[in-house]
């Protein structure tokens, strides 16, 4: 169930998530949260299993706080992604996998977009969408995205695509959350 | 030490004298006296905690030098003693904090974080094949909007403190905040008597006027309204050496 998605473009990234969280054929809530800031210029977008995923997010945001002290700088957006990765794999192999996949979305040196699944497997992305509306969601970024875009006309498609999944999905609906993070944090 | 006279209790460390004395324990604390002093102040505002870093030889970048160490982003500790000690109880303290934040979803207070490490300083007092940590540490911070400090020596022992000084010239240091403290004062003016004892204490010692060097001080605070430990950095330090020079006891300026 869910519908999240993940652009990037040249001045920021954006995610945009539904609100639905479901119980079989049931809507267990209508203001659930899938994204996550785990710093101002870091975030997850999460699909699957809540619990998983939100230990997950809680746990990464754990490790990067001791890599910072540790090392004196914070984790890059892929380190992190990496990190979320490894607990997934490890989880993958000891028979007890992470049912949650990840877009992580956010800005170092330059504007960054992963995705990780339950395989542990990492991937960048320019655009790219979890859950059971991306088939939907893949329609409207796959018809409309394009690279000369910028952060305001990526964060247009990002919601169309969404809106587009609430309209067809089942299992997505009930609003809609943006977060976008620029150069000036995130919003 | 040469023409030191042992009695046979201060071999082992698990070993009580008949009085009832760890030597062992006490002697873990002779490095403490001896080391860097460090100072922290507990106002209603905040807290402050100033902590000097001297180095042996002049060709010791003292900027690479952490003396104020942060546990979470809303505590921090400094120490008296050996510095590597005190990096394996500041590294316990910071993974305590994260299992903490992990566990509860929470910030962990500074008394129980204080107490995490008090409780590894004790064990090390009790168990054998060990010896004691050569480390006293002075954690501060803000806990759920209240600000704390607390410190805790070798034995494992912690208490509270509204001000409190340990290194070396802490007994002056101690006296001259016994006399000056007082809770309405802003974290910067708190920050301010702390570097004011150092100096009068370091004055007094040496029977000439001493000036502080920016580059081997760390200032930090921790203030109630942003619930945050923050460290000042050198250029800041500077400014407030600045101000001790003006020397009025009642300053008013604020950032």
């Amino acid at each position: 169930m869910t519908t999240v998605v993940g652009i990037k473009t040249q001045g920021g990234v954006v995610l945009a998530s539904d609100k639905r969280a479901s119980k079989g054929f049931f809507i267990a809530s209508k203001e659930a949260q899938k994204i996550f800031k785990i710093d101002e210029f870091t975030a997850s977008a999460i699909a699957g299993q809540v619990s998983d995923a939100e230990y997950l997010v809680h746990l990464v945001q754990a490790q990067r706080r001791l890599i910072e002290l540790e090392r004196g700088y914070k984790p890059s957006v892929f380190e992190t992604t990496r990190l979320i990765a490894n607990s997934a794999y490890s989880g993958l192999r000891n028979y007890a996998p992470f049912l949650a996949e990840f877009i992580v979305a956010g800005i170092d040196t330059e504007p960054r977009l992963y995705s990780t699944d339950v395989s542990g497997a990492i991937s960048p992305e320019t655009f790219v969408s979890n859950g059971s509306g991306s088939p939907i969601a893949y329609g409207v970024l796959e018809s409309t995205y394009k690279d000369t875009m910028d952060i305001k006309q990526v964060e247009a498609v990002a919601r169309e695509a969404v809106k587009a999944a609430m309209q067809r999905d089942p299992g997505s609906g009930d609003g809609l959350e943006v977060l976008v993070i620029t150069a000036g944090g995130s919003r | 030490m040469s023409g030191m006279y042992f009695s046979g209790y201060d071999r082992a460390l698990t070993v009580f004298s008949p009085d009832g004395r760890l030597y062992q324990v006490e002697y873990a604390m002779e490095p403490v006296r001896k080391g860097w002093t460090t100072v922290g102040v507990r106002v209603n505002e905040g807290v402050a905690m100033v902590a000097e870093k001297k180095s042996a030889s002049p060709l010791v970048d003292v900027s690479a030098t952490e003396k104020i160490m942060f546990i979470d982003r809303h505590v921090a500790a400094s120490y008296a003693g050996i510095s590597s000690d005190a990096r394996i109880l500041v590294d316990q303290a910071r993974v305590f904090a994260q299992a903490h934040r992990i566990t509860y979803d929470e910030e962990a207070d500074v008394e129980s974080i204080t107490r995490k490490i008090g409780d590894t300083l004790q064990a090390y007092t009790q168990h054998g094949g060990v010896r004691p940590f050569g480390v006293a540490l002075l954690v501060g911070g803000v806990s759920h909007g209240t600000p704390a400090l607390f410190l805790t020596d070798s034995s494992g022992a912690y208490s509270g403190y509204k001000a409190t000084a340990i290194g070396m010239f802490d007994q002056a240091i101690n006296d001259y905040l016994r006399e000056h403290y007082s809770p309405t004062q802003t974290v910067e003016e708190a920050a301010l008597l702390a570097l004011r004892a150092m100096l009068k204490a370091q004055s007094e010692a040496q029977q000439t006027p001493v000036v502080l060097d920016p580059e081997k001080l760390e200032v930090g605070f921790a203030r109630q309204s942003t619930r945050l430990f923050v460290r000042l950095s050198e250029a800041d330090v500077s400014t407030l050496l600045d101000k001790i020079q003006e020397g009025s006891p009642n300053m008013e300026e604020k950032k």
